[in-house]
Formats: structure tokens, sequence, C-alpha cells
């Protein structure tokens, strides 16, 4: 459970598992973190929530991760120390909802590195026998 | 042939340095890597090729998709690669005809291969495997890449005076003889080209095997392995061969015959035979060539000569199969065959396919019997007294399929002939009416096939009869109104005055009345003089006039794409952030620099810009934005970041017109307010360089290049702002035509069709990104110009710093080359870490460098330096004019930071090399060490020797700063 960097030529990779869908995003928005920066330094800033709506399960992980570049850029905060409710929307037209939260590192307080965009290029997010994988390529 | 084998894809080798992976699958062009061994070796060792052979699925590639020397795994496209796309679209719609469906209602009938047709809306689920038909050149099918429902739209329909209707969207395009005009374009009177056969409805055809292995159980094992080994056995009814061998059949009972051992005759006019030809080389069997011979024919004392054209087939296996599927074993006269005896499960559409066939054999061509009204078109056959029931059967079921179409016949005829020596023979000859809407029916719904004259009169004959049939209306309605007005009392005289029309017509519709609907006007062509006076395209398109287009109201919409030649797709992802770099000169030299270095390098770290959350040059709100994005240099210039001459020296002069910043998401807009003027992180960086050798002394002066000058290169681009585009359309795209998707082997390579308004939004936000990025770019050069005042103590202009170029290489733009077959067409040009290499003489080259040819810059590694070089001759030809950006990758970025260490590397730098680097994370210095990218010399050395860029300079650092 949990992510693991992985090497990608030019980019960057996250593989990440978790026992629920809820524990896989935000496995993923660690890996993401862990991506920009190596040491993320413990209780400063504040957390912010966001709310992320898509088609299906690949895209709402996607428009998350989106998500989490655009705050982090207009908030100029590493967003860190994730969490992630993820579910079917209940109005029926088999939209999927991810509620997150993070918290919000000053940029100024890190050595922070780019990330520029996730991509979908190799991406997964597939059932296993203990819960769920992912894999996301992000351009750096 | 000299191979190299990457784990699983083989590429051939072509000449030195240019590698080819063949077109396969679902690949719509092959696909070509640059490169030599030694780089190939390392550009096979990740995704690269895979991504490549991807690309080259998108629909409208031209000639390669490319890979360049430098080439490394991407997403979707690799990096370093190029790619032609073509800038047109292509479709058939029912009726009118336009270049593509663009957004046309459900229910609108799509003509489909073989002779049918179906609604739009029905394709969802089973486009990818239909085939279209397509008005190219001449007439042809070709695979759907893709199918939308598009919402609700306001819909027109357009009627032509012949009665073609068709309902579409303001934007969809017709074809006129001035070539394709949108609907909201079109005028009342004005021309439109139709293509009026219909075809049959498709219904999905009950599957069951026609043959199997126990129709050949007597046949020796040799010839069934000949069948197997085509895919012809088992043959099911659903197969296209199937499809294809029910009209080579239908041809050859019409118009075939059996030669001797294993062959197969078949006779025609060339050009139709060469089409049966290739329809029995798509089976999988080879026909002869086509053979002439000229024949004496005596004819009741009538002797003249004929030429008649024939080919063969000679496999014994091809022969059984035909007769196995109905073709007559022996002479057609005494054979008693009737329909094949599969025939009563077909679906009507599938029966047609022999009967058109047949009909394109033996059926007379529409012709006038006299004047304005045409001959029955009859089928006859002989048949010996002991066969002639099989005759009867063959010709009820005919009878009985084009009743089924709403068809109808005269009564079967039967004449007795004269016997030959051997039988007492019966002539049976079938005809279909020839009232004008059956007729109609007739040669709208089943006509001819292979034989291309009775197709063109069966389309000139289609088009005659609507117009007469209108005439003929007309003139009832006039006849009716004249009748009305005469028996409310108005004079006949009066009634003659208020239409225009023979005065003898009124007193008849008055006075003596007449059965049934009036005949046309005297003045009315008569079907040759028609003929003669309009003419079918080679794609059996006709010009007919526009008499009303009307609103109809609000319609779900379909869009529909297809393969075919000019088909055009923009392919989204792989145009990425328009990054790119740009060479400032000075006039100091090395000289003046050593000693500086510490200075220099600390001054521009603490002024520009970099990393995350760095901030920007200037910080700008939304109107700032705006400006930025529409008007690019232009808006630097006027806020004094620019001087005239920074625009002259920047592709298209620093400014895309076609830039839209309402295409453009506020969160882009919000993510780019704070990073105007800033490096960023990762490959990006500002680096102090040295003239260390100029190959090229004439190109080098053009530049203004010399040994020991000191210049300035500027490598990034349009930041955050330009990848949230990317990723917001992405996603747009990700929704929009997820048709087109699910063929794309990889969901990164989104793509929409040219001409789609998402594909227009798309390059009008990109166009935008690109001006931000030349922005970007000019306000870190200037805040150097600055920085180099503070540390040398005097003005820039005086240390003459003048932008060289600025090339991006990340960018898809609209540029007009020439293909295959020597054709120019307008492509989008993609290149995903691939520079414009135009050569001179090209008119995009600025002024500055047009003898010479433009600058290309590219970017090294911290200690390997970079190079300039210039477009080379061979460009255009090998690669849309493009060469390589930078060294490449070798090593990821993790396993980088497991091999460097940051502080490590910069020390080396220094110590050795005489490299001052600063950086706002020794991790970015680690991940960015020399040893982590390709040899870039190796790379320039490949394009040099290709002649896509020319080697004109080195260059190597002395300051270098990053994020």
């Amino acid at each position: 459970m949990g992510y693991q960097l992985r090497e990608h030529t030019a980019d960057v990779a996250v593989e990440a598992s978790g026992g629920t869908l809820d524990a896989v995003f935000a496995a993923v928005a660690d890996g993401l973190t862990a991506a920009m920066c190596d040491e993320v330094p413990a209780g400063e800033g504040d957390r912010f929530d966001l709310d992320v709506r898509a088609e299906n399960r690949e895209a709402l992980l996607f428009d998350y991760l989106d998500e989490l570049i655009y705050e982090r850029d207009v908030r100029g905060v590493l967003p860190v120390d994730h969490e992630a409710s993820v579910s079917e929307a209940d109005d029926g037209d088999g939209e999927w909802l991810c509620e997150a939260t993070a918290r919000g590192v000053p940029l100024s307080a890190v050595d922070a590195r780019d990330v520029k965009a996730v991509t979908y290029s190799e991406m997964a997010l597939e059932p296993t026998d203990e819960g769920w994988r992912a894999y996301v390529v992000f351009d750096v | 042939m000299t191979t190299f084998d990457a784990d699983g894809i083989t590429l051939e080798k072509v000449r030195d340095y240019v590698w080819e992976i063949p077109q396969e699958g679902g690949m719509n062009a092959p696909a070509r890597v640059l490169a030599s061994e030694a780089l190939l070796e390392e550009i096979q060792q990740d995704k690269t090729l895979q991504q490549l052979k991807n690309s080259a699925h998108l629909p409208g590639v031209r000639k390669h998709a490319i890979c360049m020397p430098d080439g490394h795994q991407g997403y979707g496209f690799p990096v370093g690669g190029v790619a032609g796309i073509d800038a047109e679209e292509g479709c058939i719609s029912p009726g009118a005809i336009g270049y593509d469906i663009n957004c046309i209602p459900g229910d609108s009938e799509v003509r489909l291969s073989f002779g049918r047709r179906t609604e739009i809306g029905s394709l969802e689920d089973k486009f990818e495997t239909e085939r279209a038909m397509v008005a190219g050149e001449e007439l042809t099918d070709s695979a759907i890449q893709l199918f939308t429902e598009s919402g609700e739209k306001t819909v027109y329909e357009v009627e032509t005076t012949t009665g073609e209707k068709i309902q579409a969207t303001a934007d969809h395009p017709f074809r006129t003889p001035g070539g394709m005009v949108d609907l909201a374009d079109l005028e009342v009177g004005g021309e439109v080209e139709v293509q009026p056969f219909r075809g049959i409805e498709y219904e999905t055809p009950d599957e069951f095997v026609v043959l199997s292995e126990d129709d050949f159980a007597d046949a020796n094992p040799q010839l069934r392995r000949v069948l197997e080994k085509r895919d012809v056995l088992p043959l099911k009814s659903t197969d296209e061969t199937f499809h294809r061998l029910l009209k080579i059949i239908g041809y050859h009972v019409g118009d075939g015959s059996l030669g001797g051992e294993g062959q197969m005759w078949f006779y025609g006019e060339p050009d139709d035979l060469e089409r049966i030809r290739e329809d029995i080389e798509k089976v999988g069997f080879k026909p002869s060539k086509i053979y002439t011979r000229d024949r004496n024919h005596d004819v009741g004392g009538n002797e003249f000569e004929t030429t008649e054209y024939s080919f063969k087939t000679t496999s014994k296996a091809f022969r059984r199969l035909l007769i196995e599927l109905g073709v007559p074993d022996g002479p057609k006269v005494s054979a008693g065959f009737a329909t094949p005896d599969y025939f009563d499960r077909l679906t009507d559409w599938q029966q047609a396919l022999y009967f058109r066939a047949y009909f394109g054999a033996e059926m007379n061509a529409p012709a006038a019997q006299h004047d304005k009204n045409l001959y029955c078109p009859k089928v006859s056959q002989t048949r010996t007294t002991e066969t002639v029931e099989a005759g009867r059967e063959f010709f009820e079921d005919l009878r009985a399929f084009l009743s089924r179409l709403g068809i109808e016949t005269n009564g079967l005829e039967e004449f007795e002939t004269e016997s030959n020596a051997d039988h007492d023979t019966v002539r049976l000859r079938l005809g279909v009416k020839n009232d004008s809407k059956n007729l109609i029916r007739f040669y709208s719904r089943v006509g001819y096939t292979y034989n291309y004259e009775k197709r063109r009169r069966a389309v000139k004959a289609i088009q005659y009869l609507k117009t007469k049939e209108r005439e003929r209306e007309h003139r009832a309605r006039i006849a009716d109104e004249a009748k009305t007005l005469a028996d409310g009392g108005t004079s006949v005289e009066k009634v003659k005055s208020k239409f225009d029309i023979n005065g003898r017509f009124i007193e008849r519709s008055i006075w003596s009345g007449r059965d049934g609907r009036p005949r046309p006007g005297k003045d009315f062509p008569g079907f040759d003089e028609f003929c003669e006076s309009v003419d079918t395209g080679d794609d059996l398109t006709i010009t007919t006039e526009i008499e009303s287009i009307t609103e109809v109201g609000e319609k779900p919409v379909y869009d529909l794409g297809v393969e075919h030649e000019a088909h055009n797709f923009l392919a989204d992802q792989f145009v990425v952030s328009n990054c790119g770099v740009r060479m400032m000169r000075t006039n100091l030299t090395y000289d003046d620099l050593q000693g500086r270095e510490e200075e220099l390098v600390e001054n521009l770290f603490s002024n520009i810009p970099s990393g995350l959350g760095g901030g920007g040059v200037v910080q700008t709100d939304g109107d700032g934005i705006e400006a930025i994005l529409e008007r690019g240099m232009d808006w630097a210039l006027e806020e004094g970041w620019a001087v005239e001459d920074d625009l002259t020296h920047c592709e298209d002069e620093g400014v895309r017109s076609e830039a839209n910043a309402d295409k453009v998401s506020k969160k882009a807009k919000d993510r780019g307010a704070n990073q105007v003027g800033s490096l960023g992180s990762g490959n990006h960086f500002l680096e102090v360089q040295r003239v260390t050798d100029v190959f090229r002394e004439d190109v080098g002066e053009a530049f203004g290049l010399q040994e020991d000058q000191i210049v300035v290169l500027i490598h990034c681009g349009s930041r955050g702002l330009g990848h949230q585009i990317c990723t917001d359309y992405l996603r747009d795209i990700e929704q929009a035509h997820q048709g087109l998707l699910n063929q794309l082997p990889d969901k990164e390579l989104a793509a929409a069709p040219a001409g789609s308004q998402l594909a227009e939004d798309y390059y009008e936000a990109m166009c935008a990104a690109i001006n931000f990025a030349w922005v970007n770019r000019q306000l870190i050069m200037h805040r150097t110009r600055q920085v180099f005042e503070r540390v040398f103590d005097r003005d820039w202009r005086e240390m003459e710093m003048d932008l060289l170029y600025d090339v991006a290489h990340n960018i898809g733009k609209k540029e007009v080359h020439t293909v295959d077959g020597g054709e120019e067409r307008e492509l989008f040009v993609h290149r995903k870490g691939a520079t414009r290499a135009f050569p001179a003489g090209r008119p995009e080259v600025p002024a500055a460098y047009q003898d010479v040819g433009q600058p290309i810059i590219i970017p090294g590694s911290m200690g390997a330096g970079s190079y300039v070089l210039r477009g080379g001759e061979r460009s255009l030809a090998e690669t849309f004019g493009s060469t390589a950006h930078g060294a490449g990758r070798l090593m990821s970025r993790t396993q980088a930071k497991n091999e460097f260490w940051g502080e490590d590397v910069r020390d080396d730098l220094r110590e050795q090399n005489e490299i001052y680097v600063k950086a706002q994370s020794g991790a970015t210095i680690a991940e960015e060490a020399p040893g982590v990218y390709k040899d870039v010399d190796e790379v320039v050395r490949v394009s040099d020797a290709l002649g896509i860029g020319d080697k004109v300079a080195r260059t190597y650092p002395v300051c270098n700063i990053k994020g």
C-alpha cells in the first residue's frame, strides 16, 4: 500500500496501491508530492479542500491530480498529506466524485521542483486482489 | 536489406541514417527513425519506437511519422517526433455531397460500401467496422475513423430542384462546382453536387456457413489448402470476401465463361475489367492481364469488326470456388442454373450485389426509346427446353427481389428461338417497367456494378427522370389553377396571361381536359439532349440547383469522419507547452567574462525567476494576460520589454495572429498570471556560453557568430499556462471524440478532427500559448540585458546584445508541404521536441536569413555545450522541414538522482570544466547532469549528414542557471 516513483526516461511515473479507491487516490497524490519534493516539513501550512467531478474513475483521477497542480500554482503551496473520498455521484448520471483535502506548504518553505502536468500516457487504475492499483505518468 | 531488431519492432534500413518501420495494422503511414546505429541503440531502450508507431495511427498522417536523432520516450507522441497531418476533411453525405458529414441529424442516410445505406445514427455501435462511400477522384469506399454525437443543434434543410433533400447544420460543408462551401454560405439558385445513387437499406445479414470443407470433400487436399490459406474456407455469409464473390459470380453469370482446364474468363470494357480484377485480387487470386482481340462479325450480311477485351483466372481452386457458389458448370444454355441455392437466406442488399453485377454485364444501358421516354431495362437468357424451368426460377427470384424493393417488372416473356444443332431453345426476358418513378427507384437503389458507362448513364437517367417528373408536376399544378380560374369566371385570355406557358396548354386544361398528368412541354429536352448537357464527374457526381434552404429546428446531430485522403485531424497532446529556445548575441568575448563568472551567475540567478513558485519578471492581471495571449511580442514591444529588432528575429515575428484568448480557460490564465518571465524548472535553463567553433564561415557571418564570442541561450516555454491549455483540451477532446479515441493505441494521442469546432478552438488556444511563450522568453532576455548592464557597467546596446533567433520546439503549425505524389497540401505539422529547420528561400524564414536558411538552436546538456545549425536543403523532403531539438534524455530523473549528487556535479563542472552552475534545487542539477543526456555531437552529426540541419557553430557553457 502506498506509492513508488517509477523510472520514465523524460518524465516521472507514480505507481500506487490502496485497499480502497479513497486510499489509492490519496497515494497517487502523495506520489505526486514526492515527485516534486524530497523532504516535506511537518506541520507547516493550512489544509484546503477540493471537489472534482468526472465521467469515470480514470478521468476523475486525472482531474483530481490536475486540480492539485492548479491549486499549487495558484495558491503558491505544495499540496501534501492527501486525503480523498471517492464515490459515484448519487444523481444517477454515472459521474464520479472526489472530495479531497490537502495541506498546503508554502513553496518558499520547501525545496521543490516543477511537475507541469498529469498525462493519460500509460495511465492505469485497476482493481487488484488487495484493492486498487494506479499508474500515472507526470510531465516534468 | 539491413534490418535492426528492436524488441519486437523491426526497422528496415532505407539508407544511411534512415530507418523505416513498415506500415502495418492500424498505421496510416510508415514511420521513420533518423539515427545512426549508435543512436538507434539508445532510442530502442525505452518506448520511443512503440510511441512512434502509435502516432502513425493518427488519421491523415502523411508520408511518414518521423523520429529525430534525439528521440526519446514521451507521453503519447515520442519527444523528437514530427508528423505532417493533412488539413482537409473527407466523407460523403446522402444526396448532397459534403467532404465531411459534419453535423447531420440521426435519420440522415449514409452511403456505405457494397451498395448499402444506413441512418447515420445507427452507425454508433458499428462504425469501426464499416466503410462509407467517399467522392474522391472516383467514387470509393473508406474506413470510418470517427463517430460522435454532438448534441442538439439548429438544422437546416437544403432542397434541390431535382428533389434531393438534406438536413445539416450551418457549418456543414457541401461540395459545389466551386469547391467546398458551408451550408450557411449556400444560396438558393446556386449549384451543389450530388451523387443520386442511394443504395439499399442496410440490414444485418444472418450468419451462416455458405461453404465448408465438406463442399470440397472430393477435391484434392492441395486445392482445399489453397482456399483455406486465403481464408475462404469456411466461407461465412457475413464475410467481406463473400460479398466480393457475390459480385464476381453475378458478373460471370452475365459475361463470363469457363475456358480450358482451370480457367475462368471475364469479358467487358478494359476499365471495368480492371475493377473486377481488383476484387479478385482482394479475394486472394491472381487474374491474368487484360487481353485484346479483334473479332469479325457477320450479322445479316453486315460485316463489322469489334475489339473484345477479356482476362482469365487459371486457379483451379478459384474456379471450383465460383462453381460451388453458383456459377454454371458448363454451357449456360444447358447447365440448368438458377440463382445460387443459398440465395433465399441473404438480405436484399446481399442479393443486390449479385444482381447489380449481372445487370452491369447483361442489362441494356439507360437509353431513349423516343425522345423523352426511356426504354425498359431488360435482361434475357437463352435456355434449352430441358432446362427452361431453372431459367424461370432465376427470373422469378429476380422479379421477387425487385418487387421487395418496390420496383415493378413486366411479365416474364418467352420466345421460341432458332434452335441450335443440339437443342431446342427458349429465350426468357424480363424488363423493368419504364414509368419514371419506377425507373428512378430502380436506378437509384439497384442499377449496375462494374460497368462504368452504364453507371454513368444511370446517374444521368435518375436526374433526367426527376427533372421530368418535376416538370410534369409543375404543369399539372398550372393546369389545375387554370381550370379553377376559368371555372370561377376568369376569361381564357386572362388566364393565359397569368402563366408563362404555351396558350394551347391552357386551352386544353380548361376545355378538353386530358387523361392523366400533362406531359412535359415541347421545350423540355429529350434524354439524349439532356445527357449531352450535363457532366458526371469520375466520382459519378452531378451538379444540381438549390431550390430552397429552410430552418427546421433543433435536432441531435452526428459527426462522422473517414480515413480517405484529405482527411485531417489535429492531434492534441503531442503539441505541448510551446517550449523553445532563443539565443542572444553579444560583442563580448570569453576574455571579457573570465574572472566575473561568479558575479554574473549570482546576479542572473537572483534576478531571473526560476523554480517552483518563483513568480515572474512581471506580475500581471486578467487584462495583462489577455493582451499577452492575443498580441505576443507586440505586447512586449508596447510595454517596453522589447525593441523592434527582437520581433523581426522571432518566428512569425513573435505574434501568432490566429491566437484567441477566449479559447483559453480561466484556470490556465490563473496559472499564467504569476509566471510571465520565469524559467520554471526541470530541463529549462538560461546559459551564458562561448562560441568554440564556427564550422561554416559564411553562415556564421550571416548569423553574426565568431569564435570566442559570448552568447546567451534561453530555454523555456509557456509554463503552467501552456500545460493547462493542453490538459483542458485533452479532456474536452476525450469527451467529444470518444469514438476516434477508442481506436487509437494511446489515450494521450487524443485528436480532434480538423474542421471541428474543438480543433479550431484548440489551435487558437495553442497559438495564444505560443504568444505567451515568446513573451516569457523575451522578458527573461530583457532582464538578462539589464543584468549584463549592471555586471559590465555598459549599455546593453553597446554590448550588441541582439536576438539571434527564437525557435519553438513543441509546436503545431499549419504549413504547406509536398506530400506523396508531389501534391502540395496544407498540413498541421506537429513538432514535439523537434525544431523547424527551413532552408534558404522558404518564405517563412526571416529576411535576415533568407539567403542562408533559418537558425536552429540545439541546446545540449550542461557539460556538453550546444549547437547552432541552419535549415538544411533536404529538410523539406525528409522531415517536413524539421530537425532535432536537443540531446535527448538517456536516463530517467529517478535514476539520475540515484547516480548523481547535485553538489558533486556542480563542483565537478566548476573545477574541471570552468562552468558555473546555480540552481534552486540540488536535485535538479543531479537530474540534469551531463551523463543523463544523449551525446549531442552524435545527434548533430546525423542531422548534418542527412542535410536536414547543417552545423554552423558550437558553443560551450560558462554560466548556467536553472530551477
